[in-house]
């Protein structure tokens, strides 16, 4: 026998959130059909519609995706839960609730080309000569780009308690690369530069690197 | 010597970082709180405010310049 599937879907606006079961929609309607949604563990919800006043007041729309698995979304806080803000659920089985097989190839198309573009532009600037002009406008102005691009995307998640390990690492990692820093040679004292510059040494593995580097300022810029 | 001394002290370092994580990660599944912040959440929060979003922006930046143009 399987569990009862929970969904929760959580509004910002009053910090509440909105529980049901099965395949129940958001604001509290009718299936659209079958009794159980047969996913014991993740279910699509698409969140591009708004959910009558009874629950928000916010006109805001939500386009986002999001794959959420129960267990992982019931034991999060409140603030966690809430980067949901009005919300349907799909039974997974095509009809109304899916998102369209239309809209979803177009975006599969754009995703290939945009990742194509970055690919090549990684290869042509990790190419270019150190210490020029136009390997410093490459890097820097790319980098510019990317987070521009990502600063247009939607805000994503809310932590909830302080990194005093990460902090720690963090230090300490400060302070074994200024030790190594100040001392020579370099062979035997190597700072991360040094060895990352090791690490990069073909070009293959810097225009990789340089495509990561890429996606991540998208990211970083993300608010 | 010194170059495995070094070289053993980024490895440590690397892997509580990745301890860490691990163990943040597992947390967060299993629903305990307060838990430890992931890598990802720690930048979340480092986003938050403008002054260090600005700053995680400048030093990525300059990370970038420092190994792709200057190496």
């Amino acid at each position: 026998m399987r569990p009862a599937l929970r969904v929760v879907v959580a509004g910002i606006v009053y910090d509440e959130s909105l529980e049901f079961g099965g395949d129940h929609r958001a604001h509290g309607g009718a299936a659209p059909r079958r009794e159980n949604l047969g996913l014991p563990d993740d279910v699509l919800i698409e969140l591009d519609r708004q959910v009558p006043s009874s629950h928000e007041t916010s006109p805001e729309l939500c386009s986002t995706v999001c794959h959420v698995h129960p267990q992982r979304t019931l034991g999060m806080t409140a603030p966690e839960r809430g980067v949901w803000r009005h919300g349907r659920a799909s039974d997974g089985w095509g009809g109304e609730d899916s998102v369209s097989v239309q809209s979803g190839s177009i975006r599969g198309v754009a995703a290939t080309i945009a990742t194509a573009g970055v690919l090549l532009y990684a290869w042509w600037a990790t190419g270019l000569r150190p210490f020029t002009g136009g390997a410093n406008v490459a890097v820097v102005g790319a980098g510019v780009v990317a987070m521009v691009i990502g600063r247009a995307a939607p805000v994503t998640t809310t932590p909830s308690s302080p990194p005093v390990g990460a902090r720690a690492a963090g230090w300490m990692g400060l302070f074994a690369e200024l030790v190594a820093y100040f001392q020579h040679p370099r062979y035997e004292h190597p700072t991360v530069s040094s060895l990352v510059n090791s690490a990069l040494d073909s070009h293959i593995a810097r225009w990789v690197a340089f495509a990561a580097w890429l996606v991540a300022a998208a990211g970083l810029a993300r608010r | 010597m010194s170059r495995a001394v070094t070289l053993v002290g980024y490895a440590v370092l690397a892997g509580a970082l990745a301890i860490h994580e691990v163990a943040a990660r597992t947390a967060r599944r299993r629903g305990r709180l307060p838990r430890p912040m992931t890598l990802g959440e720690l930048l979340a929060a480092a986003k938050r405010t403008r002054i260090t979003w600005w700053a995680l922006l400048a030093a990525w930046l300059w990370l970038g310049w420092h190994v792709f143009a200057r190496a």
